[in-house]
């Protein structure tokens, strides 16, 4: 395009020379591929990837500036936007920091509910995203049912919260209101529903020599790599290394349910969408867990709106469907915190593209960002 | 010879039949993938189930602004759509649908056929090429790849009943059949055990199976539509062509799958032969079946990648149809 002026602007590019050097091409910001407005650029020889950068900030929206104009409640309904496939576990760990900087024992009853709506969350999550990561393999059919699956835990948030997506459900404390009538009853028969789901797309998908061939050995990140890029949740369990903030971390109570950390083999794209939906079992069998546990009691200590969060520092992390979700909260001992540093698995987890890039063919890409799991207001926050 | 005046009648006939089967195709697409995804699909155009929604799909770009980028070589890519329907059209000319009823009953009818629609390449690589887009590019640089391949394969499987049937006139190929369905090997006399052998391999339903296969990536639908792999280059060659000229990129494709049917049931199942029902029936079932089966992969399915889609042209089909052509003909010279 340097001869642009000399040729004049009007002539038809097919008119001139065509070198046969490398092609930088931009995908994105909007291409149906990404999802959101991710732009990679990569430079291409012929249709193999020579050099591959993903550009972020498309979908910047201050989040953490945001936060420190805001009380905690209204925070809460701020965190729901950062993922907006799994709002509920983002707020938790903030509601989490702010009761661990005012030494507030939230009620048992309060944290199970939290632990069940979690899951909810992550099930729904990860059943939506197992039919997406086979539409960029082009299966037209998988999305569907995978949105159609999603649909069963939504219906239930939706039944406690009034909202499927943005539940703004979490206080500090506890939560807003208790489980309605009717709940208990609705939940076995969602969970027998997921189970058989869980089968369906290891069958639907796996069977599939296609599917296969597309992502066995397809995007494989190593331990090694993986850790240095500070890759979480899912994508770092598939390269066969068992960290899970569930595990490791106090809170919500998780280490008192039995349940098991699946890993891995490879850490390719194949064991990446294996390793979502065998965590789609176990967060099944959280769940049912969790209600044998949710005993009578309070569902909050009833905090009021002008709480303020006393003077200091914490991190506090938790599971979220994309890696570890991190809240570093500073407070002053005003309601807003002072300075709050969000750390979110998507954006680590899309740092590792330009090494899975590189060599790759063009089909490959999206193999791997669909495989990556990652949400664009996440990533730029 | 037909009469000089019937031609601009026949014309339209065949003009009308490409269309109606068009907007039947594209119907059966919208209901079935959308039964397959679990869904409902079209309901409200054409009040009963959604009838209308191809005219609604046809009429609704006619509406829309033809948009040709500014860096565009203007003709070639203004000319490009009309490239790949035409062809389309021309193949419907020479397809039997029942004993004497053909637009054009030539003796090289099957040459005609596959010569025909492999034109379809040209208008892709004149549509990436002139839209002066790297995602066009792309496209069209995989499609062309992808046809290459692909030819070979049908032509193989095509030119192996030819030699079975012993012509290439598409209605005395139909005739040739004398078992309702696929083509075996040789229903004739068999001549000694290596006749037997030879014989008894079922070298029509190889040849079906290559011609199937290869059907896909002619027409670019998965698990091989990595031309216009939606996913990866936005449309591939057809990204950057708006309302109608897209639309006639789109009704190729389907005339095509639509060509593909018929071709397949008369090379393979017999055309319009069949019992009870009257031949023009029986045909019309067995093309409908294949653009089900078409339908029903193509949603089913997910993508090859375009680098396995050559290796299993190249590596498997081609040599499989040079064998399958090379023991056709043996079979022919021993049970002579």
């Amino acid at each position: 395009m340097t001869d642009l002026q000399t040729k004049g602007y009007f002539t038809a590019t097919t008119e001139r020379d065509i070198s046969t050097g490398d092609m930088v091409l931009n995908i994105g910001p909007q291409h149906p591929s990404t999802h959101g407005v991710l732009r990679v650029v990569v430079r291409l020889d012929g249709e193999r990837v020579v050099e591959a950068e993903p550009v972020l900030g498309y979908m910047h929206r201050a989040f953490e500036k945001l936060a420190e104009q805001r009380s905690p409640l209204q925070n809460t309904a701020l965190f729901n936007r950062l993922d907006w496939i799994s709002g509920f576990c983002n707020e938790v760990p903030y509601c989490i920091a702010c009761e661990k900087l005012a030494g507030i024992e939230v009620p048992k009853r309060a944290q199970v509910q939290r632990v069940i709506l979690f899951e909810l969350t992550r099930l729904a999550s990860h059943s939506l995203v197992c039919g997406v990561f086979g539409l960029e393999l082009g299966a037209l059919t998988a999305p569907m049912y995978g949105y159609r699956d999603r649909e069963y835990a939504l219906d239930l948030l939706e039944m406690v919260t009034g909202q499927r997506m943005h539940t703004n459900w979490s206080r500090i404390g506890g939560v807003k209101e208790d489980f309605p009538e009717g709940f208990y009853e609705r939940v076995p028969a969602i969970l027998e529903y997921y189970r058989t789901r869980v089968e369906q797309w290891l069958g639907f998908l796996i069977d599939n020599d296609v599917f296969v061939e597309r992502t066995r050995g397809i995007g494989v990140l190593p331990q090694s790599i993986a850790l240095e890029y500070g890759v979480s949740g899912p994508n770092l369990r598939a390269s066969g290394i068992p960290m899970d903030a569930r595990k490791e971390e106090e809170y919500l109570g998780y280490t008192d349910y039995d349940f098991d950390v699946p890993v891995g083999e490879f850490g390719d794209c194949f064991d990446r969408y294996v390793q979502r939906v065998r965590e789609m079992w176990e967060s099944c069998n959280i769940i049912e867990q969790a209600l044998d546990d949710l005993g009578p009691g309070p569902i909050n200590t009833g905090v009021g709106r002008t709480f303020k969060v006393p003077a200091g520092e914490i991190y506090v992390r938790a599971e979220g469907p994309r890696g570890e979700t991190g809240y570093y909260l500073i407070s002053n001992g005003g309601r807003e915190p002072y300075r709050l540093k969000i750390r979110t698995g998507s954006f680590s987890n899309i740092s590792v593209l330009p090494y899975l890039l590189k060599g790759i063919y063009v089909p490959d890409i999206v193999a791997i960002l669909g495989s990556l799991d990652f949400v664009v207001g996440d990533v730029d926050r | 010879m037909t009469h000089w005046a019937l031609i601009p009648i026949q014309s339209v006939v065949i003009l009308v039949a490409v269309l109606l089967s068009t907007g039947v195709l594209l119907y059966a697409l919208l209901k079935i993938h959308s039964r397959i995804m679990n869904r409902v699909g079209p309901m409200y155009a054409g009040r009963f189930h959604g009838v209308g929604q191809p005219i609604a799909e046809f009429l609704k770009p006619i509406q829309k602004e033809d948009i040709v980028p500014t860096l565009a070589d203007a003709p070639v890519f203004k000319i490009a759509p009309l490239i790949a329907l035409i062809p389309a059209f021309l193949v419907f000319a020479v397809i039997p649908i029942a004993p004497g009823l053909v637009g054009a009953n030539i003796d090289l009818g099957l040459f005609y056929v596959l010569a025909i629609s492999a034109l379809s390449a040209i208008a892709i690589v004149m549509a990436a090429y002139a839209s002066a887009s790297k995602f066009t590019l792309v496209g069209g640089l995989r499609a062309v790849g992808q046809i290459i391949a692909y030819e070979l394969p049908i032509v193989l499987g095509a030119v192996t009943i030819a030699m079975i049937a012993e012509t290439l006139s598409l209605s005395k190929i139909v005739d040739a059949q004398s078992f309702p369905f696929v083509v075996w090997p040789y229903w004739g006399p068999h001549h000694g055990i290596a006749g037997w052998i030879f014989g008894l391999v079922p070298w029509g339903a190889i040849a079906f199976g290559m011609f199937m296969l290869a059907s896909f990536a002619e027409v670019m639908w998965n698990p091989f539509d990595m031309p216009a792999a939606e996913s990866e280059i936005i449309t591939g060659p057809y990204t950057e062509y708006s309302g109608m000229r897209f639309i006639f990129f789109y009704m190729s494709e389907f005339a095509h799958v639509v060509a593909l049917s018929a071709i397949a049931s008369l090379l393979f199942f017999g055309g319009w032969r069949g019992p009870i029902l009257p031949p023009v029936l029986w045909f019309l079932i067995k093309v409908s079946v294949f653009g089900v089966f078409f339908i029903w992969v193509r949603f089913t399915m997910p993508r090859l990648r375009e680098d396995q889609l050559q290796k299993l042209a190249w590596k498997l089909l081609i040599p499989l149809g040079l064998l399958t052509v090379l023991g056709v003909a043996i079979t022919k010279v021993i049970n002579k």
